[in-house]
């Protein structure tokens, strides 16, 4: 039977098959309409006597359910209609009490991905297969957007799983796939199945998967007494006494991992501990749903899921990822070259990486394979497949191996000489159509291909360090910049599953010209004299790189970067004006030559060179006394941030503040409760006021910190 | 008549057991001379599609890989849609053996195109538990409960730990002993060395290893073998290989004879210098019909024609080459004078030196072989013919793969050389030698 979002079917034997197609979205999603189309199911096979047991299967390949419909929350977030969720929130509690106590079982047959509130659905279902198909997870991310599991997951994740694996799903928002989840006992069977191409009802009826669903179906259908399949352990660890040192230590970990800046994982520990103690449609009304409605209405979710659809927005900006080509040829095997190829190895994308040196080659390689091998021991990959990834990677010296690839990407050393060079090299070897993008950090895209023949050709592809975990990547398109090669970074980067962000050209481009204020202040506060587990405090304090799982400071975040590189970027963009500042000799003694260049830190302490250094160097600068408040170093360092923000938008390096903040919560690690740079600031205070107090830093500290027109304008751009 | 010629060929660098590619599974290493052998195609403009399948050669058959070659094929890059399989039934032989199987299918029409490769990963031959310990073992994997999994563990730690009574089969060890005469291939070469015959010494077979490593060192130095070795770069290690890692600068009479015999250790002549190296390694030929290759206008680096093989005594398997040679020499009508290089495996200074002595001496030859029907003296091998840049003494044996090297290695001379013909052969174990003619038109 056709209905909105539903397609069912009553097959022999009784069993009720409901396919889930959510009408005009690629995704399934849950919101009013497609939860009354569910509850209109559910009622119908309630009432039908015909009906002996319900499969659940989605129509739409590689993804089950995607949870509930972001837009839509965040819209009525936006509108404070806090009313409304509350509406839908209760009609899916009853709904899915309705189907977990009926005596007629509910099966579902997941295949793709089963996330947020679609895994809550499946929970609710008395079993769920899976397939094996290379997309389908389980996972419930609601704590990454800032609110927990509001469709009755806190309360009954634990009753399936046990309380610990429960804890940590819920925390962390971690992803599970097939086999673990059938090790934990998520899922109650896993069968390797051929999805099939047409996705109607009839077709799909005839999937190994459902087949196995429907057959799980019948055998319910003869015995519906679920006995808990939790181990005595588990069972344990759920006593009423135990139980609170278990959620104790949950929330230490959690604590530990977000210092208390996202309130979601707290109470989703607070919600799993009180909803043992009772039924579950009554916790889900009593404790989960109060919670879940003061997540959503604070700040913090709002800002996390507005970020969430902004990278969506991105995504689908890039039209079609089929444009992506099938090898991309990577020149340099540094760092950064070696991480983009395992990163194009590891999504199907032959690479041929080409160094001129054989050992950083096998280094690069051996890197790769170490990666490969931990997820391999992990479990994520399969052998076979690290033997493709790993094959799929192509070390060569010679150069003539690039000729025929469409896209290289290059990513030598940052010498302005030797990029252009690379880039001759490569012109004379490739079609004049070879697309040419630069992961340079420190050059603007029209510098490199100053003397290209093809100019059209070049475009900027900047990943960040480490390429695997930062989930930006600037396009940069300078004037000269044809569609097609555009087109083409922007389709690698998508599917490379970044957040491809087209920027225009300009010194650092966007990220790395607002950073580098940032990495600037702490360098010459740090030459004043301010000790440096002092500056980096202020900033973990603030949240800096929180969301990364590790946070740190500015100077730590050099050390990373690597001292080198970073000069490297800050005298490049000198050219923005005096406002980069460098310490250029406090750094410069910080290179030794012949010797490895100091860090800033040594494990976790002050690095005791660095710091002697620091001494001496200001002996030979005397300042004024640096007696700095916590307040004013907090200034420092991110007012400046702002202020070039506004620069970027005034020059037209993008054109709208939010993609500022998406960039610097994906590229540097501003903190996402904070809502990013922009956000940040619009929430402080107003521009004038900021400029007021950039022009009062100004005055004491120094020109750099002098507002810009537009700040002072009262305008954000 | 169609003729079937090489168009390219190469080969890793050889590398000893438990060095760079100590890590690397054998369908590993033939996966990277499959990519290398793609991306060349894609040099030359070839289609894939073009070959029409794939023949391998391996000896010491991983676990995983039953089929090493197709798994190489697949993942090295080439598409699924050709077919592969895998010589190994002819142990140090398969190499040639394959280059002959693959030529006789595109002689026979059947193919146009054969992409030849052969692996070996000798470190990786696996230990295996005595079979009472493995039963054991299983059991204990089976066993539930507290007081089964206490039991299997009674039981199976004394016999695991007992390796007198229960030793493990070292596959290594075991690959090279001949079943028919208990021997192990060094023992079998010492039965070359003490029949009296030969009269052959230590010294004699020590001269030869240090010719050997000398001639190796020669060519790199030379940089002669950078036209046959391609750069691996080793994941697993991390480590950038460009060169056979068997040979040894310090080569020299003195220093040989300090080592002392493995095989027989009292009174025994044949030692770790003067026998081959057990090596890693991979290589890879591709073989095409003339006309077609000629059509396609690729690379023509040589000729494969006829090949013999011969069974001789497992004890002194060393011998059988000279078998080989002389019914090659026999169906070719050619004598030892019309070949410009000699490639003979050195899978022993002794089984070397025992083949050349035969084939020079009418009196060797009736009592070696007088009993086979093979008679009279066959000639001299030049010693600047044989084996001009050293041998699997100084480079070193892997199993599967010597027989493309030597195939690689003497076409190259022969370009040099601007010379016409190479013999190559080599003793099997199991009392077999083969031997294959190769031309450059």
């Amino acid at each position: 039977m056709e209905r909105p979002h539903f397609k069912t079917r009553l097959l022999d034997g009784g069993i009720f098959l409901a396919g889930f197609d959510y009408r005009g979205k690629s995704a399934n999603v849950l919101n009013g309409e497609s939860v009354a189309a569910w509850q209109a199911v559910v009622e119908e096979a309630q009432a039908n006597d015909a009906v002996t047991a319900v499969v659940l299967v989605s129509l739409k390949e590689g993804i089950f359910c995607a949870g509930a419909d972001l837009e839509s929350v965040h819209e009525s977030q936006r509108k404070q209609d806090l009313a409304s969720i509350d509406r839908l929130v209760i009609t899916v509690h009853t709904l899915f009490d309705t189907m977990a106590r009926s005596r007629k079982p509910y099966v579902a047959a997941v295949e793709g991905a089963c996330l947020g509130g679609g895994l809550e659905l499946a929970l609710a279902c008395h079993a769920r297969i899976a397939s094996t198909h290379p997309k389908t997870c389980f996972a419930l991310p609601e704590v990454r957007l800032g609110i927990l599991p509001g469709f009755g997951g806190t309360l009954r994740l634990p009753r399936l799983v046990g309380l610990p694996a429960a804890l940590e799903l819920i925390t962390t928002g971690k992803t599970i796939y097939p086999r673990q989840a059938l090790r934990m006992h998520l899922i109650d069977g896993m069968v390797a199945s051929i999805p099939s191409r047409d996705r109607t009802l009839e077709a799909v009826q005839r999937e190994a998967l459902v087949q196995a669903a429907i057959g799980k179906a019948r055998t319910l259908c003869a015995n519906l007494d679920l006995p808990s399949r939790l181990s005595p352990g588990q069972r344990f660890l759920a006593l009423p006494g135990i139980r609170a040192f278990v959620c104790g230590y949950a929330r230490r970990q959690v604590t530990k991992r977000v210092r208390g800046f996202y309130p979601a994982p707290l109470r989703a520990v607070d919600a799993v501990q009180r909803g043992l103690r009772t039924g579950v449609l009554d916790g889900s009304m009593r404790i989960e749903k109060p919670r879940l409605l003061e997540l959503m209405g604070g700040s913090v979710s709002a800002d996390l899921i507005g970020l969430f659809l902004n990278g969506e927005t991105l995504k689908r900006g890039v039209k079609s990822s089929s444009m992506a080509p099938a090898s991309v040829g990577v020149l340099g095997a540094g760092l950064m070259g070696g991480q983009i190829a395992r990163l194009l190895a590891e999504k199907d994308i032959a690479v041929v990486l080409r160094d001129v040196s054989g050992g950083v080659l096998a280094k690069a390689v051996g890197r790769i394979h170490d990666a490969q091998a931990a997820q391999l021991r992990k479990r994520v990959i399969l052998p076979s497949e690290m033997r493709h990834r790993m094959m799929r990677i192509l070390p060569t010296i010679t150069l003539q191996d690039m000729a025929r690839l469409p896209l290289v990407i290059e990513a030598v050393s940052e010498t302005l000489a030797v990029k252009r060079a690379v880039l001759e090299e490569f012109e004379r070897i490739a079609p004049p159509h070879a697309v040419f993008a630069t992961n340079t950090s420190s050059y603007t895209v029209t510098d490199i291909a100053a003397q290209a023949a093809h100019r059209e050709r070049c475009v900027g592809l900047h990943f960040f360090n480490p390429v695997a975990k930062l989930q930006l990547v600037e396009i940069v398109r300078a004037p000269f910049t044809s569609g097609p090669a555009l087109a083409t970074a922007c389709a690698v980067a998508k599917r490379l599953g970044k957040f491809p962000l087209v920027v225009n050209d300009g010194p650092g481009f966007l990220v790395n010209r607002i950073l580098s204020r940032y990495l600037a202040e702490a360098v010459i506060l740090a030459g004043e004299g301010v000790p440096i587990r002092r500056i980096d405090g202020i900033a973990k304090t603030f949240g800096m790189a929180i969301d990364s799982g590790r946070p740190m400071g500015p100077l730590e975040l050099l050390d990373l970067i690597g001292l080198q590189v970073a000069i490297h970027v800050l005298t490049s963009l000198t050219v923005l004006g005096p406002r980069v500042e460098r310490r250029d000799e406090l750094l410069q003694t910080m290179l030794p030559p012949g010797r490895p260049p100091l860090t800033f830190w040594k494990g976790r302490e002050e690095h005791p060179d660095t710091v002697d250094m620091i001494r001496r160097y200001r002996r030979l600068h005397p300042q004024e006394e640096g007696s700095v408040s916590d307040d004013a170093i907090r200034q420092r360092l991110f007012l400046p941030m702002l202020d070039e923000a506004v620069r970027c938008l005034s020059d037209r390096i993008v054109e709208h503040p939010w993609q500022v903040d998406f960039a610097l919560i994906h590229g540097i690690g501003f903190p996402a409760f904070r809502g990013g740079l922009l956000t940040w600031g619009s929430r402080r205070g107003t521009p004038p006021q900021f400029a007021e107090q950039l022009a009062s830093l100004s005055s004491r500290y120094g020109t750099r910190f002098e507002p810009c027109p537009a700040l002072a304008g009262g305008a954000w751009c | 008549m169609r003729h079937v010629v090489i168009v390219d060929g190469f080969r890793t660098p050889l590398c000893k057991e438990g060095t760079a590619f100590r890590e690397t599974d054998a369908d590993v290493l033939g996966a990277w001379v499959v990519r290398e052998m793609v991306t060349r195609c894609g040099n030359w403009n070839l289609p894939l599609e073009t070959i029409d399948c794939v023949l391998g050669s391996n000896v010491a058959t991983p676990m995983h890989a039953v089929n090493p070659t197709r798994v190489a094929a697949v993942v090295g890059g080439l598409p699924p849609s050709i077919p592969a399989d895998t010589v190994a039934g002819k142990n140090c032989g398969s190499g040639v053996t394959a280059l002959y199987y693959a030529g006789l299918r595109i002689r026979s029409g059947d193919v146009d195109t054969v992409l030849v490769i052969g692996m070996e990963a000798m470190s990786r031959i696996q230990t295996a538990y005595h079979h009472k310990v493995a039963g054991l073992l299983l059991e204990y994997g089976r066993a539930k409960g507290v007081r089964q999994r206490v039991a299997g563990a009674v039981a199976l730690l004394p016999k695991l730990l007992n390796l007198k009574k229960y030793p493990p089969r070292v596959g290594l060890v075991l690959g090279l002993t001949d079943p028919m005469c208990d021997l192990i291939m060094g023992a079998t070469a010492e039965n070359i060395a003490k029949a009296p015959a030969f009269g052959m010494t230590r010294e004699d077979q020590d001269a030869f290893a240090v010719r050997s490593h000398k001639n190796a060192a020669q060519a790199w130095t030379q940089g002669l073998f950078a036209d046959e070795v391609v750069p691996m770069y080793v994941p697993e290690r991390g480590v950038y290989v460009e060169r056979d890692n068997g040979i040894r600068e310090d080569a020299g009479l003195e220093t040989f004879r300090e080592v002392k015999p493995v095989f027989d250790r009292h009174y025994g002549s044949v030692t770790p210098a003067n026998a081959s190296q057990i090596t890693d390694a991979a290589a890879a030929l591709l073989l095409m019909e003339e006309e077609k290759a000629k059509a396609l206008g690729l690379p023509i680096m040589g000729y494969v024609r006829e090949y013999a093989d011969f069974g001789y005594e497992p004890a002194c398997m060393g011998l059988a080459p000279v078998g080989a040679i002389s019914l090659l020499l026999r169906k070719t009508s050619l004598a030892l004078k019309d070949f410009s290089v000699f490639e003979i495996n050195e899978a022993f200074a002794a089984v070397v030196l025992g083949i050349l002595r035969t084939l020079d001496s009418a009196a060797l030859m009736e009592q070696t072989f007088g009993r086979y029907g093979l008679s009279g003296r066959i000639g001299e091998i030049p010693p600047n013919d044989l084996n001009p840049h050293g041998g699997a003494i100084a480079l070193g044996h892997p199993v599967g793969v010597s027989g493309l090297r030597l195939a690689v290695t003497s076409l190259l001379e022969l370009k040099r050389r601007k010379a016409e013909r190479a013999l190559i052969g080599g003793c099997v174990g199991g009392g077999q030698g083969v031997a294959m003619v190769l031309e450059r038109k």
